[in-house]
């Protein structure tokens, strides 16, 4: 055994010999670790550089180890170990600024080594201070460094001093720390890219859910993705707000149940720093509260009283007034949020955006419709009551707008002839919610009733939003716990009389223009029935009444008689139909009802009539334009003092209500706000598969690609687009069509599939297709780009192979060329073979010698191809074969057979002296002949440097003792007497594109087979490798 | 090793040359089988050594082989000027292999395992060059024995005849009278079995080409 020994002055322990620290021992163990190491899946990386540190800091009889590495200027220690029973902490390079000396040398790629305290210099007084503090006596550090710069730094410690490390032993460290950088850096990678690989998985399916959630599902649903993240982020809490003017309006939260009081949320008011930034699209983000710049002071306060401490926020604008903000929060520091991941939130958060505002707007909308038939029933309702009864109804329709549109508070004043007073008359509060001090009159609010008294009305979100000079109406607003308001006029004939006010006090709410608007004509309603309580309290019941009361109303109107004949239509109907009111009385009116509608709407009437009952009907009537509009009629009867008079109807023009309210199901609407706003390329088609609307994202997909626009806009046929490019031959037109269909015949409730598009580089799609929810069936069909989820699977998948293959490919490429020229060889024979055999037999008389020379040589060449085979099939063998008794002879044979024709092509000659008589050796082949295939591969590139008539490579066997021995030895250069031991550590390498892992390899397996292998140069030139392998005689060489 | 076929002198002999003995012997059959004389050789310098029939011949050669590669055999026989027709077998051959084998003459490269037809096919045409050479070949011997048979002067005077000169003038450059050098031509014409001044013209030609193309 050659190979210079490392030498140190290593303290000797107690009982051991200084011999077995020889620097054999300590390669072996190197080599035992790093071929370890190469076989670790990446989550198990960590723990086994700690097992590796445990063997290292043992053998050297150091206490301690710690890996750091270099992460955005910070050292993080990333695997150390110590003995158990360590009297000292650890190294702690944590802290920088107490190791200057030490760390700026380790920069500089040079190690420090002392075997006590005060051998280090006087410039390194703070060091040694910390060293002393760690009871450190013996240390040595190394700063591992690639591309020129350091990445980490291995150091081992010690409380004992007198521990001196050689410079050969400083390179093995170094080589040590460089593999184990190296090895976490590839786990950091691969375990980073499976992360994104299953956040890309999360957005796709976050994305996929939340493109057709219904309305009403939407809040669980955004829920369940917060939670979804928040834990895929190892955060606690995430939030989506919607601010209107600043203000939080709503908020979807997910936190763990027990946590901090959070669910009541943030005080938005006080973070004016981050709402500005969320206003202007920006992001507000720190992984310390520190990090907060100083203008952001208040925030940080607010910040730290809720216990963030890590934080993103991303402020998603939805419209010019409205904010959406996504935050995610943890109460511990140091969680920072990367760019790339940021932008990935955002996409995110502008999903969860785009389906709050579509909710939002779907919402509205039956809000609106609901509210619009409640004034129409109102109308109706106080036309035809007592005069007694119409102070009890005012509450009741405060009660039902109140509740249709989620407020707390209504009152109604009159204003009598003395402007200073106002007289409270009717009131209405949300069961439960009292009012602190009894609602007080209008002179609490002088500046309101200032505004009311000249006509005009008021309205406000917020407390804050009304002027300084009603510093009074907003202490008293504060008082009867008042946070919205609007406040209508009541007026008869233009003159103003009263008042009527809508408030919220649970919470703050906005007050969308068309809501005003309709609180007006609710004031209008009630303002009609007070003045007629004011008037009429004594009169009975007349015509004139009705007419005055009916042509002051808001809405159509019309009465009828007891015959069931309409007698009264007032001017709004008259105006609509622009018919004269002869034209429309008895039964003219169903003149104008659309045909379609006429017969329901007569039944409906005819039933209500004879029963007495009230009734509510949508009907289509032509309005004097021609057109035929949707109106919502209800009718009640008349009663006075128990005689049945007739019936007193009202209707509102509902058109465009329901034309919007049917935006998600009708195709005319399928290209309004609501489905444009879907996130992904939309599209709707009908039953037949005709498209019926498309989103923005959809037309500008297709039109960047190149697509033929006729084929996808509206109108165009979706599934014969697809038949057809299926017809052409295109699979994925074809998977396409059969889940569209599959949907549209209504046999799949819902149909995905991914596909990469024809573009280069491909896109990867997913496609989606679910039922359109509507009479005349259809289906949504939508893509969400999935290249990012694709790409990172791939990369994974790419990344996963990549290190086994690099073991294998040197000698799994050579092995398939050389087999596939093995087997060509008796292909060929048997084939001229029969060939042969079929001329002989055309021939007039036979050569029947010749036939059997053939027929012998088919056979034993068909058993020469059958033994390529099974040798083959044994190569590729995965398993680890336990050590079994083989014949070296017969072994080495078989591999040198394999590399002949490499040896061929590069002119090397190769031959074989094998030894009369061997022992069997006790090993297990699959490993050897990797071991014996890198020696001769190696040889066969060694010779090739010779000229062409000298390239020879020698492999032999003998019997040495006990033991048996291969050798190989090439005409090359030889090897440099100091490589003579290198050459077997890992990644030493002298070929372009070696791993320099082979001979590492080839050690560990031959001494695990308690073997030993080592190289040494011919005098006569070339080198030698050789191998001593155990045998059934004797245990180990 | 030499595969007794018809032992004929003036039939053709096929040599095969492959490192691998079946591959050999199958080849060695199926080419006999053709009705073809066959030798096979196991590596280049064996086949190098032996004496090759003076018959038609050609040569089926493997590419891959230990020691000297197909390829190398093609330069040596190149180099020494040994003229015979090579059909080249190889186990997988590329494209460079390819062409520097067909630049080199070779008259086919077949891939293994390969199919009778195409080689025996390879194998009459590479036989049908080398026959035309070795009758070019013969022409040209029997053309230098009559040029050998003539004497200095007559072969001065036919190096002038061949550019085509009149006697007369001959006769003057060489120094000679005009009647002296006509007797000259007279018997020049006979020993060269020359049946006109063209066909003279012809010879000398072919003499010389043979002379430079090698």
């Amino acid at each position: 055994m050659v190979g210079p020994a490392l030498r140190w002055a290593g303290r000797p322990r107690p009982g051991v010999a200084p011999g077995e620290w020889s620097g054999l021992g300590f390669e072996t163990l190197l080599s035992g670790i790093l071929s370890g190491l190469i076989n670790v899946p990446p989550q198990e990386i960590e723990s086994a550089i700690e097992q590796a540190l445990r063997r290292v800091v043992g053998f050297l009889d150091f206490d301690r180890a710690g890996l750091y590495l270099l992460e955005s200027d910070r050292l993080i220690r990333r695997v150390s170990w110590e003995v158990e029973d360590a009297p000292l902490r650890p190294p702690a390079f944590e802290e920088r600024a107490r190791f200057p000396w030490v760390i700026g040398r380790l920069q500089r790629g040079e190690s420090v080594r002392f075997s006590r305290p005060d051998e280090l210099p006087e410039e390194a007084a703070v060091d040694r201070q910390s060293f002393a503090e760690r009871g450190t006596q013996s240390h040595f550090s190394i700063g591992l460094r690639a591309g020129g710069s350091m990445v980490g730094i291995l150091a081992l410690g010690s409380p004992r001093p007198g521990w001196v490390c050689s410079d050969e032993l400083t390179g093995r460290l170094r080589l040590l720390g460089e593999v184990f950088a190296g090895a976490l850096a590839r786990r950091d990678a691969a375990l980073a890219l499976d992360e994104r690989l299953r956040f890309e998985t999360l957005v796709s399916e976050i994305s996929s859910t939340l493109i057709n959630a219904a309305p009403a599902d939407l809040e669980p649903v955004l829920e369940h993705a917060l939670e979804a993240i928040v834990t895929f982020l190892g955060l606690e809490r995430g939030a989506l707000h919607l601010f209107v003017g600043g203000r939080p309006i709503q908020r979807v939260f997910w936190g763990p149940a027990d946590g901090p009081p959070s669910r009541s949320g943030l005080d938005y008011g006080r973070l004016p720093w981050a709402m500005e930034r969320w206003r202007r699209g920006e992001i507000v983000r720190f992984a310390r509260l520190d990090e907060l710049p100083a203008e952001a002071g208040i925030d940080r306060e607010t910040f730290a009283e809720r216990g963030v401490q890590s934080h993103i926020s991303i402020g998603l604008r939805t419209a010019s007034s409205m904010v959406v903000t996504l935050s995610l929060s943890s109460t511990r520091p140091g969680w920072a949020c990367a760019d790339k991941l940021a932008e990935r939130l955002r996409l995110l958060g502008e999903i969860f955006a785009g389906a709050l505002a579509r909710r939002d707007t779907a919402r509205a909308l039956d809000e609106r419709l609901h509210f619009e038939t409640l004034l129409s029933e109102l109308s109706a309702a106080f036309v035809n009551l007592p005069t007694a009864e119409i102070g009890r109804a005012i509450e009741d329709g405060q009660r039902r707008i109140c509740e249709a549109l989620g407020l707390d508070l209504s009152t109604l004043w009159e204003f009598p002839g003395d402007p200073g007073m106002a007289i409270q008359i009717r009131s209405w509060i949300r069961p439960g919610l009292e009012p602190k001090p009894p609602t007080p009159g209008l002179e609490a609010y002088p500046w309101g009733s200032q505004r009311l008294r000249s006509g005009e009305m008021i309205a406000y979100s917020s407390i804050d939003d009304l002027p300084s000079e009603a510093a009074h109406d907003k202490r008293s607003a504060r008082d009867a716990g008042i946070r919205s308001a609007v406040v209508w006029p009541l007026r008869v004939r233009g003159a103003v009389f009263g008042a009527v006010s809508f408030a919220a006090i649970r919470t703050e709410r906005v007050w969308p223009e068309p809501l005003v608007q309709g609180l007006r004509l609710a004031a209008q309603v009630f303002a009609n029935a007070v003045v007629r309580t004011q008037a009429e309290t004594t009169l009975r019941e007349s015509e004139d009444r009705f007419r005055l009361m009916a042509d002051a109303a808001p809405v159509m109107m019309w009465m009828s008689g007891p015959d069931g004949g309409c007698t009264y239509f007032n001017q709004r109907w008259l105006d609509f139909t622009g018919r004269p009111r002869e034209r429309e009385m008895g039964t003219g009116w169903a003149e104008g009802v659309h045909a379609d509608d006429l017969a329901q709407c007569l039944r409906t009437y005819d039933r209500a009539f004879s029963a007495r009952q009230s009734f509510t009907m949508e009907y289509r009537l032509r309005r004097f334009d021609g057109e035929h509009r949707w109106v919502l009629d209800h009718g009640v009867p008349r009663l006075d003092g128990g005689d049945f008079k007739g019936y007193i109807g009202s209707c509102v023009d509902t058109t465009e209500l329901k034309a919007t309210q049917q935006a998600l199901l009708e195709s005319k609407a399928l290209a309004s706000t609501i489905f444009t706003s879907l996130y992904g390329h939309v599209a709707a088609v009908d039953g037949d598969g005709v498209i019926i609307a498309v989103n923005e994202s959809w037309s500008r997909f297709f039109r960047e690609n190149g697509v033929d626009s006729s084929l996808v806009s509206v109108g165009a046929n979706y599934v014969d687009v697809y038949r057809a490019a299926a017809g052409a031959g295109d699979a994925h037109a074809r998977q396409i069509l059969e889940a569209v269909r599959s949907v549209l015949d209504g046999g799949a409730r819902q149909v995905s599939l991914e596909y990469p598009s024809q573009s280069v580089p491909a896109l990867w799609f997913e496609l989606a297709v679910e039922p359109l929810r509507r009479p005349d069936g259809g289906a949504v069909v939508s893509y969400v780009d999935v290249t990012q989820r694709r790409r990172a699977q791939d990369e994974a998948r790419r990344q996963r192979g990549e290190l086994a293959h690099a073991l294998r490919v040197t000698t799994m490429g050579e092995l398939a060329g050389s087999l596939a020229h093995e087997l060509n060889q008796p292909l060929t024979a048997i084939l001229s073979y029969a060939q042969a055999a079929r001329r002989f037999l055309a021939a007039a008389s036979p050569d029947l010698e010749a036939l059997r020379e053939c027929l012998d040589g088919v056979i034993e060449d068909d058993r020469r191809a059958a033994d390529v085979i099974q040798r083959i099939r044994q190569l590729l063998k995965k398993d680890a074969v336990k050590p079994l008794p083989v014949n070296l002879n017969a072994f080495t044979e078989d591999v040198v057979r394999l590399v002949t024709s490499d040896a061929v092509l590069n002119g090397v000659s190769i031959e074989l002296r094998s030894a009369p008589t061997l022992p069997a050796a006790l090993v297990d082949s699959v490993q050897i002949q990797q071991v014996v295939l890198n020696l001769l591969v190696n040889a066969i590139d060694a010779a090739v440097i010779g000229p062409r008539a000298e390239r020879q490579v020698t492999v032999w066997t003998a019997a040495v003792g006990p033991h048996v021995e291969l050798g190989v030895h090439d005409s090359g250069r030889g090897i440099a007497e100091d490589d003579l031991e290198r050459i077997f550590e890992p990644f030493f390498t002298t070929k372009t594109e070696g791993l320099g892992m082979g001979l590492a390899i080839s050690r560990s397996i031959v001494e695990a087979h308690g073997g030993r292998i080592w190289a040494e140069n011919d005098p006569s030139g070339g080198a030698a490798f050789r191998v001593r392998l155990p045998t059934e005689r004797d245990g180990a060489p | 090793v030499r595969v007794a076929g018809d032992p004929s002198a003036s039939d053709p002999v096929v040599y095969v040359v492959d490192d691998d003995a079946a591959v050999r012997r199958a080849l060695a059959l199926m080419i006999r089988s053709a009705g073809l004389r066959v030798e096979t050789f196991p590596s280049a310098p064996a086949f190098l050594d032996s004496r090759l029939a003076d018959q038609p011949t050609c040569l089926v050669l493997d590419v891959r082989m230990p020691g000297s590669s197909g390829l190398d055999l093609q330069d040596e026989l190149e180099r020494t000027r040994r003229d015979i027709p090579i059909v080249f077998l190889t186990g997988h051959g590329n494209v460079p292999m390819s062409v520097r084998a067909m630049k080199g003459g070779a008259v086919d490269f077949l891939q293994k395992p390969v199919h009778d037809e195409d080689l025996l096919r390879a194998i009459h045409r590479a036989l049908d060059r080398n026959r035309e050479a070795r009758a070019e070949r013969a022409a040209r011997v029997a053309i230098q024995q009559r040029l050998d048979s003539l004497t200095p002067r007559e072969r001065d005077v036919l190096a002038l005849m061949v550019t085509g000169i009149p006697s007369k003038q001959i006769a003057s450059e060489l120094g000679a009278a005009e009647k002296t050098i006509k007797v000259h031509r007279g018997r020049i014409m006979r020993k060269m079995q020359a049946s006109s001044l063209v066909d003279l013209v012809q010879m000398t030609d072919k003499v010389r080409r043979g002379h430079t193309s090698r």
